[in-house]
């Protein structure tokens, strides 16, 4: 998770619970990707399945009463979007082929393969928040890293000397090792050690 | 039908999915503890599904391209919100939230933003595991006449104080045999416990569990102390502590957990390696086979104290002593995995050795020798396997996890390195 406690997030549900758009917002940002992500994974069309998605978010809000924390709030969007990719589905003729198209009534129980998408779309979201949640001049360096650029090149761009760039990496796992969790660790080990792969 | 609502049997379902996701996603972190792990491990055998979408998690190529699908849309957040959503919401009104909440934005262009994530993703997502290349399936090659190595089980013998040699394989519960006042009895699949009566002084029967290769038993000895024996491994020990001090031997691998009596301290003394260890009352793990050169004292709990030889140390929880044989040297380590050490004995091995360790342990659970064709490396690896997981699965998470390729011919396993890419 983020920098959240959980008393953010009991105020955020209160706030939602009370009719505060701007709570909406917020939850709207916390689970439109991944949803976003998971009915992609029925229909396939960007556009289809932010339509489903966005439709199944004004029905978070008009049962919002029913809402005493997030995790009931995740759980609700899964259930919604797959039974609104599920009603597509059985509308669109065109797709009477898909595998996911399933021609019988729709089943109270998720399936196998809809909850393997349910555990990737976590993972995601998992994946996606631990990278946002690296500090600032980190992200930096390894964004330019990442675009091709070496410790010269870095140093120019961030306005140090190449040895200081070299030094502060060093620096930097050391504060890392110590301070951050080692995930953020070792990311910066990796780019350290594979520059030549990330320029090919 | 009301399709909206979400009923207990979904909700139950959901859980298990993002239990899912977290047990995979903290796996990769090295983060799970011991029993986390075999959550972790069973959830994987449940389905092949489950097993699909693990290792999809763990393919670099594959997750990268997910993160990519998954940071694409056709119109931007705000665009959808604005148009698509906040027309809709009745009811509500425009409000600060009292507390700030402050959320991250990428401040890149879309392309940029892309390469950056899914670059990012895969190197801090697999920063320390390798990928898992699909490659051929892992060698087991059988001879007509023999069935697939099977896993190692609850199998040890008894040696009674007369020398007399017991089978525990398979024998019922209940009371099995009396050594001197004490009632032998077999408790549960796996386990014997010793019920010493009030004692009477003088030289008690000693008895020996004996587990071969392939083999695990958990014993109750008569102070109430439990010992969890480990496969090729021997315990010696009184049917009853009638003296001053409770002394066991040990040869192979145990994990204690000792009963407090401040009067009588614990001693386990190592067949054969001079050495000792001695305990108030707490938890910890020997390994102490003759192949290994190494002997190691991890405490998880309480306090002991490792004598070899003329050598002593007292150890605190999350430490390991290790004692070199070979040539005496004697070391105080800190082993933050403290509590790994001791995982077999729930049913899963976990390492972070080198290979030629790894593969000894898997050599004395299956009962296979092990032959090594080129240089597989020394480097320590994080690895894990089930108690109960054929050989077969052994091999292709070895390869999976990037320590070695494996194959089965007759009664061994050949091990060479992996081709690099």
């Amino acid at each position: 998770m983020n920098n959240k406690t959980p008393l953010d997030d009991l105020l955020l549900i209160q706030e939602f619970k009370g009719g505060n758009h701007q709570a909406m917002k917020h939850i709207f940002h916390l689970f439109w990707k991944s949803q976003c992500f998971f009915a992609k994974s029925f229909v396939q069309d960007y556009l289809i399945a932010e339509d489903i998605v966005a439709a199944v978010f004004v029905k978070l809000w008009d049962r919002r009463a029913n809402f005493d924390a997030l995790p009931s709030v995740k759980s609700f969007l899964f259930v919604a979007t797959r039974n609104a990719c599920f009603d597509y589905l059985k509308q669109d003729k065109r797709l009477e082929n898909n595998k996911k198209a399933y021609a019988h009534t729709i089943d109270e129980c998720f399936y196998d393969v809809d909850l393997a998408e349910v555990t990737k779309a976590e993972m995601m979201s998992k994946i996606s928040n631990a990278i946002e949640a690296l500090p600032s001049q980190y992200r930096k360096v390894m964004q330019l890293a990442a675009e091709g650029m070496n410790t010269v090149g870095i140093a120019k761009e961030m306005n140090m000397s190449p040895k200081i760039v070299r030094n502060y990496r060093a620096r930097a796992i050391n504060i890392l090792k110590r301070d951050l969790s080692d995930k953020a660790y070792l990311l910066l080990l990796s780019i350290c050690v594979t520059e030549a792969v990330l320029r090919a | 039908m009301n399709s909206m609502e979400t009923n207990q049997a979904q909700l139950k379902q959901l859980q298990g999915a993002f239990r899912a996701a977290d047990l995979i996603f903290r796996f990769r972190q090295d983060q799970l503890s011991p029993e986390e792990v075999v959550e972790f491990m069973q959830w994987r055998s449940e389905s092949e599904q489950n097993e699909q979408t693990y290792k999809q998690m763990s393919d670099e190529g594959h997750v990268g391209k997910m993160l990519e699908e998954y940071h694409v849309h056709k119109r931007s957040e705000d665009e959808v919100f604005s148009k698509l959503v906040l027309p809709k919401i009745k009811g509500g009104w425009e409000a600060p939230i009292v507390k700030k909440i402050s959320w991250h934005k990428y401040m890149l262009g879309v392309a940029a933003s892309l390469v950056l994530v899914a670059a990012l993703g895969g190197l801090w997502y697999f920063g320390h595991r390798s990928s898992f290349s699909p490659g051929q399936a892992p060698m087991v090659v059988t001879s007509n006449k023999e069935a697939a190595p099977a896993p190692g089980s609850n199998h040890a013998t008894l040696i009674l104080g007369d020398g007399k040699v017991m089978t525990l394989n398979g024998v019922a519960n209940g009371l099995l045999v009396k050594q001197g006042t004490t009632n032998v009895v077999k408790t549960n699949e796996g386990t014997l416990t010793y019920e010493a009566s009030v004692s009477n002084g003088g030289e008690a029967l000693r008895n020996t569990v004996v587990t071969p290769k392939g083999g695990m038993y958990a014993l109750v000895l008569p102070d109430g102390s439990k010992v969890w024996l480990d496969a090729d491994s021997k315990l010696r020990f009184p049917v009853a502590f009638t003296g001053t001090e409770r002394v066991v031997e040990l040869a192979g691998e145990a994990y204690f957990e000792v009963a407090k009596d401040r009067a009588k301290p614990f001693k386990v003394k190592v067949s054969g390696k001079n050495t000792e260890i001695q305990v108030l009352g707490t938890h910890f793990n020997v390994s102490a086979y003759d192949e290994d050169s190494i002997l190691k004292t991890t405490l998880l709990e309480g306090s002991v104290k490792v004598t070899n030889g003329t050598h002593s140390t007292l150890l605190i929880p999350g430490q390991q002593a290790r004692v070199d044989i070979s040539n005496g040297v004697f070391q105080v380590v800190n082993e933050p995995r403290a509590a790994e050490t001791a995982a077999w004995k729930d049913g899963t091995f976990m390492f972070h050795e080198s290979l030629p360790e790894i593969m000894r342990q898997i050599g004395r659970w299956y009962n296979l020798d092990v032959v090594y064709v080129g240089n597989c490396g020394e480097l320590p690896k994080t690895f894990s396997f089930g108690k109960k997981f054929e050989l077969s699965k052994v091999f292709e998470e070895l390869e999976f996890i990037g320590l070695a390729h494996c194959k089965l011919e007759g009664k061994k396993i050949i091990v060479t390195p992996l081709e690099k890419e």
